[in-house]
């Protein structure tokens, strides 16, 4: 458990993201049998499993969710942006299956997306480890480093981006985009770390739909 | 490891409401070592069990109690009488919770039955702060910042 180590702007909202409708899934051992199911339980896997496979940083949405062959209640596609702006994640139906096309907590601003908070917390819990590992000097910060790297799943470039530099700072790309820099110091017997955490712009999932009318082929943009 | 019982032994199960067995009624006679027990009231039962092998019989077993406790019982209200400050609570404390550690995130449904209006209706109250809503089951709205000061 950590505390106080967030933003000067801490929104507590963002620990937490509403879904819906529920799912009505068929499992592969009871064909028969359809189950009636709200979508925490099948968007916290989806979370789980992005996020070790590909990182906590990356958007939980755009995967379809295995087993789910229908949708409880029926919402209204022309209500979708209202839902959107409520910060409600709704599980859709599209052509390759049911997945979520969005992926944002409850807070506003630059911590609405799930995976910018996720990344905060990897980067504190990961943070506090190496504090603990690596305590003694700034000397050692870049072995710090490394380990945050590592430990979030970092390319080879990443590492080296100057992670042999034995100065108290500097900023290091990681592999998806976000970007992390630190800031040693010791003050009065105190050796104190600031990190600090830039990750990628959010990205937002747009869906451009091919509409085929006669001899008249549109693309049209929908949210 | 099973021991196999002799295969002469009766037994002999005793049912009684006391656990001195002052009112002990014998309600199973007979070889099989295992016995399936149905009650209709709630309360306290007391069980005891005797083995007859060639005519020898044995002391009484200790006693054994059983709490029986009221069936439960579920009733489905109306779905107008539906009242969200259950879920209201629940939710809100466990983002309360997630905050303050700062090491979990919480995944939240709302009820089956909510469409458009009634879920855009739930997420406004969930993220409505102490000053706009009142608690609900003594469980108040997050303040902004709150989880840095748990």
């Amino acid at each position: 458990m950590f505390r106080h180590w967030a933003l000067a702007r801490v929104n507590d909202f963002s620990f937490g993201a509403v879904f819906h409708p529920w799912l009505i899934e068929r499992e592969d051992s009871r064909p028969n049998n359809l189950t009636r199911m709200p979508p925490c339980g099948a968007v916290s896997g989806l979370i789980a499993d992005r996020a070790l496979r590909r990182g906590a940083w990356l958007a939980p949405a755009n995967q379809t969710l295995r087993g789910v062959v229908a949708l409880e209640p029926a919402l209204n596609p022309a209500r979708r942006l209202d839902l959107q702006d409520a910060h409600i994640n709704l599980v859709r139906q599209e052509p390759r299956g049911f997945l979520v096309l969005d992926a944002d907590t409850l807070a506003e601003d630059d911590l609405r997306p799930i995976n910018v908070r996720r990344l905060l917390i990897l980067f504190a819990a990961t943070g506090l480890s190496w504090a603990r590992l690596t305590c003694s000097s700034p000397t050692v910060l870049p072995f710090g480093a490394w380990w945050i790297a590592a430990h979030g799943k970092c390319s080879m470039d990443c590492l080296s981006a100057g992670l042999c530099r034995r100065d108290s700072g500097f900023v290091v790309p990681g592999r998806d985009g976000w970007f992390f820099e630190y800031e040693a110091s010791v003050d009065q017997g105190r050796f104190i770390v600031e990190l600090r955490v830039a990750p990628s712009l959010p990205m937002t999932f747009l869906t451009i739909r091919l509409v085929q009318t006669g001899d008249l082929s549109v693309a049209t943009e929908v949210r | 490891m099973d021991e196999s019982p002799p295969a002469a032994a009766i037994y002999l199960l005793q049912e009684s409401g006391s656990s001195n067995f002052t009112d002990a009624e014998t309600i199973y006679s007979g070889p099989l070592t295992s016995y399936t027990l149905y009650w209709s009231q709630p309360g306290d039962y007391y069980y005891r069990v005797q083995a007859i092998v060639n005519g020898n019989t044995s002391d009484w077993s200790n006693g054994v109690s059983v709490r029986v406790g009221d069936n439960v019982r579920w009733e489905l209200d109306q779905r107008k009488d539906y009242s969200p400050s259950v879920l209201l609570a629940v939710q809100r404390s466990l983002l309360r919770m997630c905050a303050a550690r700062g090491d979990l995130f919480c995944v939240l449904s709302l009820p089956e039955d909510y469409r458009d209006d009634k879920a855009i209706e739930h997420v406004t109250l969930l993220k409505a702060t102490p000053n706009i809503t009142p608690p609900t089951e003594r469980v108040s709205p997050l303040g902004f910042g709150e989880g840095q000061r748990l």
